[in-house]
């Protein structure tokens, strides 16, 4: 969401659900807090919520993202994983809707589609295999053999791949000023 | 799988992020008697497993967030 908040998007939209699913809803609240660090409003957020995390899903949200007014459209879409992204850039992209020109979109997970999409999808990649090593580490550390009980909270800090899908920011909104952040405009 | 150097045997099951697979394959290593489950609930945190040992044996959740304190968990940031 920083990502496309400094490329300069005033009117971003999130895809992804259900809410249900705590990973989901993590994603969505780290969306509107990377809104609020940037001083912008959070209700700004276009918030469409899905059944499921799949292609259809992303291809029912760019038909309503379609359906809304010139003035309300997003110029940017943070999806909560890379599926329901290719989704809407496939329906975007079958709507004659450029992309990333008339609109940006970015995935979560970075699997192996995202590169080798039409437009290769900007995502956030995560480490796996870092992650099962370190818990099996983990599981082994507190094992009976090993009675140390010595309990840990490891926090694996994803990676923004920038590709097509984001790049360049909106044309027109370019040349607009950025919004000042919370602090500078309390400065 | 094999994992040397510790002498474990590794078994892998996918839940399918279907919380009855969850459930079956949780009683399935418990009858095996497994020394420790590392674990992605299917849908946050369960209270079968939202301990640190389960049939007092060591629980790690891998992107999960405990709500216990003491529990080993490995999660995205």
């Amino acid at each position: 969401m920083s990502h496309l908040v400094e490329a300069a998007h005033q009117r971003v939209a999130y895809v992804g659900g259900p809410f249900s699913i705590r990973q989901v809803a993590d994603c969505r609240d780290g969306a509107v807090q990377a809104l609020q660090r940037a001083g912008r409003d959070p209700d700004d957020l276009h918030m469409i919520q899905t059944a499921a995390l799949n292609a259809p899903a992303g291809q029912r949200a760019a038909a309503s993202i379609v359906g809304l007014s010139a003035r309300c459209s997003p110029t940017a879409v943070s999806c909560a994983n890379d599926l329901p992204a290719l989704g809407l850039l496939q329906e975007m992209t079958g709507r004659w809707i450029r992309v990333p020109d008339d609109i940006a979109m970015i995935g979560y997970d970075d699997i192996e589609f995202a590169a080798a999409a039409a437009v290769p999808l900007s995502s956030i990649r995560q480490h796996r295999r870092e992650r099962g090593r370190t818990t099996a580490q983990l599981l082994v550390s507190v094992s009976p053999r090993n009675d140390t009980r010595q309990h840990h909270q490891v926090i694996f800090e994803p990676e923004l791949v920038v590709r097509q899908s984001t790049r360049d920011g909106p044309r027109l909104m370019q040349r607009l000023p950025r919004p000042p952040s919370a602090a500078e405009a309390a400065g | 799988m094999t994992r040397a150097g510790f002498d474990l045997s590794v078994i892998l099951c996918d839940s399918d992020d279907q919380r009855q697979k969850e459930t079956r394959y949780l009683k399935l290593l418990e009858e095996h008697r497994v020394r420790g489950v590392l674990l992605t609930p299917v849908a946050g945190t369960d209270a079968r497993i939202a301990r640190p040992q389960w049939r007092g044996n060591p629980v790690v959740l891998a992107d999960s967030r405990s709500p216990l304190r003491g529990q080993c968990t490995g999660l995205a940031g």
